[in-house]
């Protein structure tokens, strides 16, 4: 069995109620823990919306999972995503006292987050950025300061020419 | 009647109707089920259709019915069930017919649209829990998605992987009117229903068992499914090959033929099993290389070379990694594969592996592994072999009769040995039986049936009886869970754990008490004279045959052997 390696599949389904269950059911089959799912319709494209899946997964386990996800009726296609030949970003809204955080104007600064709306005393700040970063973002507002956060989870683009299709997964 | 009706009108029907029509667009002639309140609806407009319906007595039943009348037509069978109980009780056999690639319609009722998520009288996640055992679900929300989910159903049903497919249909759906379109196809985006096989990809599968010294054909289910046993054999036949099939393939390949070796697996017979291991190729056609037909899988694959033909993409490395394989419709890829080595070869000669499975074939093929007596149940099945016509249907049930009918059974046909391989669902074979003489009125229906199994759905004889569909239940009666008592003995120092079926019915009398006929035999005569007069009988007979509860089946491989590690006494 080979080692537990980050993964993302780009799942390209047909929009309309029941898919997200169906798909992820697949995923439970396996025991698999997902780090972050995401949906979204897809402009130009009518029908149709993507479902990007993060996880950990050895290539055994991935390569039943798109087994499954081609073979679903709802999935028009998958592509399994390496995700060192991607480019990756994640956001965070993070809600920050600004007087419990002495360093607030350079934190903004330092990661080049922006302030998109302040009440009072309290900021909220949005930052966009490798998982990394948004991670070390979130430990250094933690206990300084944060109120409340949400993250999206994550968002990649493959070099298209670094995609494999199912057929090469697997064999 | 045919899609004509509704070609160009667009009719104001009740979804209840709207569903009717579009079954009988499909060509559906006979639905199994139970009626119930939330497919009152559908259960009223029946009654003026020309579809037959098969009252079974319980909703498993009704679902195996259902798969065995399309086990042996090929065409999708139609199981029919309220909400809630209904549709759970369907459950069992939808998995069933799942695990076995059986192409069906499962109808269910469901509570008003409104009621649903209220936890309602008889309201259950239908779609839900048969989302893991169903290619796909369909709910139409409105009267006029009726006919379009129908359509849809059937068509995947029956293409690409053949599979179960739901639709629960709400009882205000049924009930609605709306104008409706009947539509003539759909188109499914994430659907291909069928993959054409790549003619260099076959080649190259021709150029590899020609090369081979030592290769040998398994067929599998698939290659029934797809029709395609013709062009199984006349490849067999052109190069002189040897044919072994795992338990769904049995029938691809008459198995009285010089070629044919049986199944392989756990209860493979001995020489499919032996000779599986000495091949260098095998060309595996239609199977899926499942635990219970290669046994330890690093020992199957060590040392030979394996060709993988399916029709599911998603089949093609899941169980092993196969040195070459060809994806696409079964009958396709053979006649493609055949054409090919008709240019390439001339019929084969005697090489010296022919002489080394005809030597073992010839040694073995009688074989009775620990029969000792005239009426043991190999001998048994050998004889019911022997008086049923070649295109009689014989079904199993699960256990130790059911492998040796895998054994001993000799199919001569395609579609006619119906039994669960996947699942191996007790309970099976008596409603899959009915199923069968439902499609099939005219050749004798035949149920291999143990004590145990047998009492999980003999209900269904007031079902035979009363919709005059009579088959023979042989009930080779041990006392007990015999293949589990088995098991015991083998693997838990025979120390017997819930296996004794002490107070069990007088199977005699419980078929009498349902206006079907029961005999108790007692030697091979008797059984005789008691199944020539079954085949006469207007009504299903039980035979109750009682054996040996210390018999085994043999030859067996144990979990994590390899196949040709076979325990024979
Ligand atoms: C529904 C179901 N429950 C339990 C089992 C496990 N099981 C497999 S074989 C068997 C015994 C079958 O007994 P019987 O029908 O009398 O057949 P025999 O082995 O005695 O020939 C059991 C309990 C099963 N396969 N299916
Ligand atoms: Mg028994």
């Amino acid at each position: 069995m080979s080692a537990d390696e980050s993964v993302v599949l780009q799942i390209l389904v047909e929009d309309k109620p029941g898919v997200l269950f169906r798909i992820l059911n697949h995923f439970r089959r396996l025991n698999l823990n997902i780090d972050a799912v995401t949906v979204a319709s897809l402009p130009g494209v009518v029908g149709k919306s993507g479902i990007t899946v993060n996880l950990k997964a050895n290539s055994e386990e991935c390569s039943m999972v798109q087994r499954m996800l081609n073979k679903s009726i709802d999935v028009v296609n998958v592509k399994l995503v390496r995700l060192s030949e991607a480019i990756r970003r994640e956001l965070v809204l993070a809600q920050i006292k600004m007087d419990q955080n002495t360093g607030f104007e350079r934190l903004i600064k330092n990661y080049g987050a922006r302030v998109v709306s302040i009440r009072g005393d309290t900021a909220v700040v949005e930052l966009t950025g490798e998982p990394e970063t948004i991670n070390s973002f979130i430990n250094s507002v933690l206990d300084s300061g944060l109120v409340s956060l949400s993250r999206t989870g994550l968002a990649v683009l493959p070099f298209e020419e670094k995609v494999k299709e199912f057929a090469e997964n697997i064999l | 009647m045919g899609f004509w009706r509704w070609k160009n009108i667009s009719p104001i029907f009740s979804g209840a109707r709207g569903l009717i029509e579009a079954l009988r667009i499909e060509g559906v002639e006979v639905v199994f089920g139970i009626p119930g309140g939330a497919i009152m609806p559908v259960y009223d407009e029946l009654l003026g259709s020309p579809i037959r319906h098969v009252l079974a007595r319980h909703e498993q039943s009704a679902a195996h019915m259902a798969d065995g009348y399309a086990r042996v037509t090929g065409r999708p069978g139609v199981a029919m069930a309220t909400s809630g109980p209904g549709a759970t009780n369907l459950v069992t056999g939808v998995a069933t017919a799942y695990m076995d690639s059986v192409p069906m319609v499962a109808i269910t009722g469901q509570v008003a649209t409104r009621l649903i998520g209220t936890d309602a009288f008889q309201e259950i996640d239908t779609v839900g829990i048969f989302n893991p055992i169903t290619k796909y679900q369909f709910q139409p929300r409105r009267p006029s998605e009726v006919p379009r989910a129908v359509k849809a159903a059937f068509y995947l049903t029956a293409t690409g992987r053949t599979s179960p497919v739901l639709i629960d249909l709400p009882k205000d759906v049924q009930m609605e009117k709306e104008e409706m379109v009947f539509p003539e196809s759909v188109d499914i985006p994430g659907y291909r229903a069928e993959y054409e096989p790549d003619p260099l990809h076959v080649a190259k599968a021709a150029d590899l068992l020609l090369a081979a010294d030592r290769p040998v054909l398994l067929g599998g289910g698939g290659v029934i499914k797809s029709n395609a046993c013709d062009l199984l054999v006349a490849v067999a036949e052109l190069l002189n090959i040897p044919v072994a099939t795992t338990l769904m393939g049995k029938g691809c390949i008459p198995e009285n033929h010089p070629l044919s070796l049986g199944p392989i697996g756990m209860h493979g017979t001995y020489h499919a099993n032996k000779l599986i291991m000495e091949s260098d190729l095998v060309i595996c056609v239609g199977a899926r290389f499942s635990d219970r037909s290669t046994m330890n899988l690093s020992e199957f694959t060590k040392d030979r070379k394996i060709i993988h033909f399916d029709a599911d993409p998603s089949e093609i490395g899941k169980n092993l990694k196969p040195h070459h394989y060809v994806v696409g419709n079964i009958r396709k890829s053979l006649r493609i594969l055949l054409e090919i080595l008709k240019v390439k070869t001339v019929k084969c000669e005697n090489t010296a592996w022919r002489g080394r499975w005809m030597e073992l074939k010839s040694e073995y093929e009688d074989a009775i592994f620990g029969a000792s007596g005239e009426f043991t149940s190999p001998r048994i099945i050998r004889k019911i072999r022997d008086m049923l016509p070649i295109d009689a249907i014989v079904t199993t049930e699960v256990g130790q009769h059911q492998m040796w009918a895998e054994l001993h059974y000799r199919v001569l046909k395609p579609r006619t040995f119906l039994t669960s391989g996947g699942l191996g669902t007790m309970g099976f074979g008596f409603p899959a039986a009915i199923g069968a003489k439902t499609a099939k009125p005219w050749v004798p229906v035949l149920d291999i049936a143990g004590d145990g199994s047998f009492l999980m759905t003999s209900d269904s004889l007031a079902t035979s009886v009363q919709e005059n569909l009579p088959v023979i239940v042989c009930v080779f009666n041990n006392s007990c869970l015999g293949m589990v008592a088995q098991w015991q003995r083998a693997f838990y120092g025979g120390r017997y754990s819930g296996v004794w079926l002490g107070s069990k019915p007088d199977f005699v009398n419980l078929a009498k008490s349902y206006g079907a006929e029961g005999v108790r035999v007692n030697g091979m005569l008797d059984f005789e004279r008691a199944l020539r007069e079954a085949l006469k009988s207007e009504v299903t007979t039980v035979i109750d045959i009682p054996i040996s509860p210390e018999e085994n089946v043999l030859p067996f491989v144990a979990t994590g052997s390899s196949l040709n590690e076979m325990i024979v006494r």
